[in-house]
């Protein structure tokens, strides 16, 4: 198992939960080591079951937005799904500005996501 | 026009770390001056965008050219004016992220956080230069 950073996982069920260990992402240095170490968590469980909680995240910029369109879509061609759960409202209006909440999979809360997903 | 409570007037080399460092500065001094939090976010936002992306894009990290930066923070409105000396860009020719066959796309979404987040944003010139304004909530 690969020791991360700037995330937590957290296996329940099959999914692989992930919290973030900083609440504003926004360095570039650290969009890089935190888009890697999804990256490796994806890898390590080709198609499974991602949920990024973002409880823990206050602020997140454009650059976050389009690294995870990327975590996306490897993760879509290994079948595999992402989702995120408790989106604050800041980070949620971004969400919504850019149409994001069409194009992923968002629940209100970790339990809501995990019954969703089993 | 009311009189401008701090002012910054500064021009950095084209690192990410340098640009970093001034929107740290611009939050730092909008917490001291208390605005409200919502507000805070928003400026901050919009700010690393303009500015990574003068950074970035238009100055494509040339250690050589530097980004002009002048903030002024009034009692209710802040303004923000940043140049590259890049070759700029025409706001039209960028795809807007939001649209259906575009939110695949891994870029637009920056600008469009900007104009939604601000009071009012302005490309200036050809396109290497923009301000952007954001008038104060209420508490």
């Amino acid at each position: 198992m690969t020791s991360f950073t700037q995330i937590t996982t957290e296996q329940v069920a099959d999914i692989q939960i992930v919290n973030f260990n900083s609440n504003r992402v926004m360095d570039p240095m650290m969009i890089e080591e935190i888009g890697g170490e999804l990256q490796s968590l994806i890898d390590q469980h080709k198609g499974g079951t991602f949920l990024l909680d973002l409880s823990n995240v206050e602020f997140l910029s454009s650059a976050v937005l389009n690294r995870l369109i990327v975590l996306d879509k490897n993760v879509k061609a290994d079948k595999g799904v992402l989702a995120f759960s408790n989106l604050g409202p800041a980070v949620g209006e971004v969400f919504a500005i850019t149409k994001l909440d069409l194009l992923f999979k968002i629940f209100d809360n970790r339990s809501a996501a995990i019954e969703a997903l089993q | 026009m009311s009189s401008s409570l701090w002012n910054l007037n500064v021009s950095i080399e084209s690192q990410p770390e340098k640009g970093c460092a001034l929107i740290g500065t611009i939050r730092e001094k909008l917490t001291e001056l208390k605005w409200p939090e919502g507000d805070i976010f928003k400026i901050h936002l919009a700010t690393e965008e303009v500015v990574m992306n003068a950074i970035k894009h238009g100055n494509k990290l040339d250690p050589e050219k530097l980004v002009s930066v002048v903030c002024d923070i009034h009692p209710d409105r802040f303004e923000l004016d940043v140049a590259d000396e890049g070759e700029g860009f025409h706001r039209d020719d960028v795809p807007d992220p939001t649209r259906e066959e575009n939110l695949l796309q891994e870029s637009g979404r920056g600008l469009k956080i900007m104009e939604n987040f601000m009071t009012s944003v302005d490309y200036i010139g050809c396109g290497n230069r923009v301000r952007l304004t954001k008038e104060r909530s209420d508490d």
